[in-house]
């Protein structure tokens, strides 16, 4: 793959590129508490850039401060913690619509989003934020995998969960291992493990989830992993090889 | 035929398909994928009954339901004012057929809520789902509108499709079955099967440049203008509405396997474009997997007789009758009508494949009360499925082994050695000789029954060897790089890899030169975009654009070399040199920063192109599939724990993606053979398992790995020696799983799939 192709590929370019909107509540904006007895107060947010040895990059550090004890915390999840235990009953976190906000590290980024209590995993991931790999094939009966993303280090069929229990979990998708230079994405070139594609990131994330647990798999341990994945062009017998060399260069790292 | 030839870059493995990393990294922006500024999604309702009317339909409630953002009724003037009503109507010929209104809502969510808060009242009429029942002559006629007098399909397309040109004598049947020593006669049935491409079916229109120009982002086999074959969007929706096809703007995405499910436009895709218009806002509408899964290839029901010699020589066949279910035959729900390919011509594969020229087919195709049915991957299903029957029969029936029943029957060119070499390879990769045995005559140690199973067939062009109409463009940059335009869309075989490597070979650079955007139909629509209009049609076009732009370009590099002309350089590894001098040779990049920018695109183009005729002589590249299975006599579950699969392409262009091809087909296969069926209510009409946690294909573990050996034989017809790699792989391979269980029990099963039930029954346990 020539490093022609892969620069450009920044998720949010791409889909600028390809007429994609990305959507949502609460992408990068302001959080709340909304006490019970009525009054609202914004969470203070403060985002701190700091140069680092080489000229290129930043270190960015956020910090949400507690809007009773003005405690600092490092996540939205950290302060919602805090305050279910220290400030039990006193009113929940929304976004500036009012709704409920959950907190994601997506691809080690992280995200406070504003959600709607019927909204799937898959909706949220792929609707809301645009993350292009969540895909749709059975749409929405849990039967297909081609909606997988890693949560919490486990392949998870996002159709078939609620957004809203996932608040805090750390979550991969393919775009992120691609942005990584994951040996997967490469091997599954190499392999030609796709065809239309429509199918193929739901098989990298589950494979990804793989390697995780067991950084030498045997084609057994692969056949069992990726058995619930479906892929109409048949192209079954390439993921065995790539998922194999891939495993071999990560080297059991995550 | 064309010569064999050694290739710098055809034929040579390891170019990497291109947008292979775009999809493995999720970043392929497919139909589904899109989102526009202030888009708004829609939702069809769709009908509950088996087949329904509309007596009354209100929808007050939907329109008040916060976010609903507008109704298209099948009553409103837009519709009944357009000279097309047929676009949305009051009834519904099968049960999820879109009718009555589509409601665009802020989200998918509301627009689903709101659907469910129209209030109908349905008149029910009467359905059929058994294609003999439909013919009974008491039977009510379910299209009047179309066919007053029965339920009998009949058109031009199907008598085209299903008619004689493939006879290559006029057959004789009293003298073949006068010549056998035994006739054999059965029933067999082949059943209907859902494409399930993996990306259910969508659209996206918006309305801009003062509201004349529709943009559009579409999930379909035929965005363009198509041919004398098919009728494309391009054509068929700009005319529904009104618009000049200029004024139709195609924007390409990624597209989701389709295997035949998406070629025909549904009416009910015009109707978005115009609710689309009614809200002023971009519009999306993405069915769901239950919406789309009525689609389905043509069922078939035959008796077969057959007449052969006690060698195994077949001397005759008679197909009486030979009834193919084509669902509603498109009449009411399709703006292009595909029902006929699919399985109008049951005689097609064995008119092709046998010795024998004493065949006859009475055939009737019937409409019954499903979505039109289509080609599913290819339209020799059915045939394929009698042709491997067929085989089986002779085989069972005189206790003789089924590949020599096909070496004594098989129509081959004379000098092709196609058929005998993929025979002698698979025969070796399974151990035939070894595992073969007569019928019922095998018990495994651990109880099972084993059986061997076999099918062959010719490989075809898959939309004509030679050339095609179609239309492609392709043109150098300043700095050396080539783009090819075209309206092909890479449903998945790699089509964009392939034809760059056509280019790159006929120009003279490498790949990575070439630039191939996915989609584009604003000027070179005139052609299929995948499908069955593959390689073998486009290759010719590919290699004369990309001729062109080489012609051209020499002639701009012949001054810099101080030669007369350009026929006096060649290139080859993005290097110019001197025929005459090989060693003075220049990099095409420093000879296009030479010659500078105004010199400029360099064009080649080729205007929709009849080409010299599509004659298919389908008698010089073979295939040959060999499966083991062992068949539990307790549970009657089938489990293939071998399967060799071989095919001769001729010339192959990219190795890996024919290989593809020959997996994927035998995946696509197998499930026919072994657990894919549409299953409706009998009672209601109504649908059972239009989604895939019911309706079940082949997963990673549910078979053998098969092994595939792809061989390079006898050159074909394509330009490059090249033959159809995507049809025939998985076409012929839907009956061979039958032929081995056939072999492990010693009785003949006439049906598939093959299901546990259906094993049981025949051993006389259910």
């Amino acid at each position: 793959m020539s490093e022609e192709t892969k620069k450009g590929l920044s998720r949010r370019q791409f889909l600028k590129d390809a007429g994609i909107v990305v959507g949502g509540t609460a992408i990068g904006s302001s959080i709340f508490f909304a006490a019970c007895k009525g009054d609202t107060t914004e969470i203070t947010k403060t985002v701190t850039k700091t140069d680092t040895t080489t000229k290129t990059e930043t270190k960015t550090t956020t910090k949400y401060q507690c809007p009773f004890d003005n405690q600092e915390f490092d996540s939205l999840s950290a302060l919602k913690a805090h305050m279910e235990s220290a400030h039990a009953g006193e009113g929940t976190i929304v976004d500036s619509a009012g709704n409920d906000v959950v907190s994601l590290t997506i691809n080690n980024e992280e995200y406070a989003v504003g959600i709607q209590p019927e909204w799937s995993l898959q909706y949220l991931l792929h609707d809301i934020l645009g993350f292009a790999s969540i895909k749709d094939m059975c749409t929405g009966y849990g039967a297909c995998g081609t909606c997988t993303a890693v949560v919490d280090g486990r392949p998870a069929l996002t159709c078939m969960m609620l957004a809203s229990e996932c608040d805090g979990a750390v979550i991969e998708t393919a775009e992120g291992l691609a942005r990584d230079n994951h040996p997967l994405i490469d091997a599954y070139v190499k392999y030609d493990c796709m065809q239309c594609g429509f199918c193929t990131p739901g098989f990298v994330t589950t494979a990804k989830a793989l390697i995780d647990r067991i950084p030498n798999p045997t084609e057994d341990d692969i056949k069992e992993a990726l058995a619930g994945n479906l892929c109409r062009c048949g192209t079954y017998p390439q993921h065995i090889p790539a998922v194999l060399e891939a495993a071999s260069k990560v080297g059991g790292s995550k | 035929m064309a010569e064999r030839k050694q290739y710098k870059i055809i034929g040579q493995r390891g170019t990497l398909r291109r947008y292979g990393w775009t999809k493995a990294a999720g970043t392929a922006i497919y139909t589904r994928d899109v989102r526009r500024p202030g888009m708004l999604f829609a939702k069809a309702m769709r009908n509950p009954y088996g087949h329904a009317r509309i007596k009354s339909m209100d929808t007050s409630k939907a329109e008040a339901y916060p976010g609903v953002r507008g109704i298209l009724r099948y009553d409103d003037p837009e519709i009944v004012n357009s000279g097309h009503a047929e676009i949305l109507m009051n009834e519904s010929w099968h049960e999820g057929g879109p009718v009555g209104c589509i409601i665009a809502a802020d989200t998918i969510q509301i627009a689903e809520e709101a659907v469910k808060l129209v209030e109908v009242e349905w008149e029910v009429l009467p359905f059929y789902l058994d294609m003999e029942e439909t013919l009974d002559p008491g039977a009510t006629v379910l299209y009047p509108n179309h066919f007053p007098e029965s339920n009998e399909y009949f058109s031009w397309l199907a008598a085209f499709m299903g008619g004689d040109e493939l006879i290559r004598a006029e057959p004789d049947l009293d003298a073949g079955f006068a010549e056998a020593d035994i006739i054999i006669e059965d029933d067999i049935e082949y059943k209907k099967g859902y494409h399930a491409g993996s990306e259910p079916r969508s659209y996206v229109f918006e309305w801009g440049a003062d509201g004349k120009e529709l943009n559009v982002w579409s999930h379909s086999q035929t965005p363009s203008t198509e041919g004398p074959m098919a009728q494309g969007d391009k054509l068929l929706i700009p005319r529904m509405l009104g618009i000049p096809s200029a004024n139709y703007k195609l924007h390409g995405t990624f597209q989701g396997g389709t295997f035949g499910g998406k070629i025909s436009l549904e009416h009910i895709f015009v109707a978005v474009a115009m609710l689309a218009r009614k809200v002023c806002a971009p519009l999306s509408f993405l069915q769901s997997r239950s919406d789309e899964q009525g689609r389905e290839d043509a069922g078939l029901r035959a008796h077969l007789k057959i007449g052969v010699k006690n060698d195994g020589t077949i001397t005759a066949i008679h197909l009486d009758p030979a009834i193919v279910e084509v669902g509603d035959g498109g009449v009411e729900g399709e703006a292009f009508i595909w029902a006929v390919v699919g399985g109008a011509k049951p005689a097609d594969m064995i008119r092709e494949l046998l010795k024998t020229t004493n065949i006859e087919t009475d055939s009737k195709l019937a409409m019954t009360s499903k979505v039109c049915a289509t080609s599913f991957r290819c339209e020799k299903n059915q045939s394929g499925y009698i042709h491997t029957k067929i085989n089986q029969l002779v085989a069972t029936k005189l206790g003789i082994d089924p590949v020599k029943v096909a070496e004594k029957n098989v129509h081959v060119a004379p000098e092709s050695k196609s058929f005998e070499e993929v025979i002698k390879a698979g025969k070796e990769a399974i151990g035939w000789d070894s595992k073969w045995h007569k019928d019922g005559e095998k018990t495994l140690p651990n109880g099972k029954k084993h059986g061997m199973g076999f099918t062959y067939a010719h490989m075809w062009h898959a939309g004509g060897g030679a050339s095609q109409f179609g239309s492609f463009g392709c043109h150098m940059d300043f700095d050396g790089s080539v783009t090819i335009s075209s309206a092909t869309s890479d449903v998945g075989v790699a089509a964009h890899t392939t034809y760059i490597m056509i280019a790159a070979e006929e120009l003279g650079v490498t790949v990575d030169k070439i630039h191939y955007p996915i989609t584009n139909t604003d000027i070179f629509a005139a052609k299929s975009p995948g499908g069955s209009y593959g390689c073998a049609a486009n290759a010719p076009l590919v290699q004369m654009v990309a001729q062109q732009v080489k012609q051209k370009a020499l002639a701009k590099f012949a001054p810099l070399f101080e030669v007369a002309s350009g026929d006096e350089l060649d290139m080859a590894d993005n290097m110019v040199f001197v025929k005459a001098n090989p060693s003075n040779t220049k990099p095409v990049a420093e000879l296009c920063n030479k010659l500078g920018c105004g010199a400029f695109p360099i064009v080649g183009a080729i205007d929709a192109t009849i080409g010299p005729g599509a004659q298919e002589v389908p008698y010089n590249c073979f295939q040959a599939h060999f499966c083991e299975v062992e068949v539990d006599p307790e549970t009657g579950k089938v489990d293939v724990t071998n399967a060799v699969c071989v095919n001769d392409f001729g010339q192959m262009i990219r190795p890996e993606s024919c290989e593809g091809q020959m997996y994927g087909g035998y995946y696509m296969g197998l499930g026919p053979n072994l657990m894919e069926e549409n299953i409706y209510d009998a009672a209601t009409g109504c649908r059972l398992n239009d989604n895939l946690c019911d309706y079940k294909y082949a997963l990673m573990n549910d078979t053998a790995m098969p092994t595939c050996i792809a061989k390079e034989v006898t050159l074909d017809e394509g330009v490059y020696g090249n033959v159809g790699a995507g049809e025939p792989t998985g076409t012929i391979t839907r009956g061979l799983i039958n032929t081995a269980v056939c072999n492990a029990l010693g009785i003949n099963l006439n049906t598939n799939p093959v299901l546990p039930q259906d094993v049981l029954k025949a051993l006389g346990k259910a």
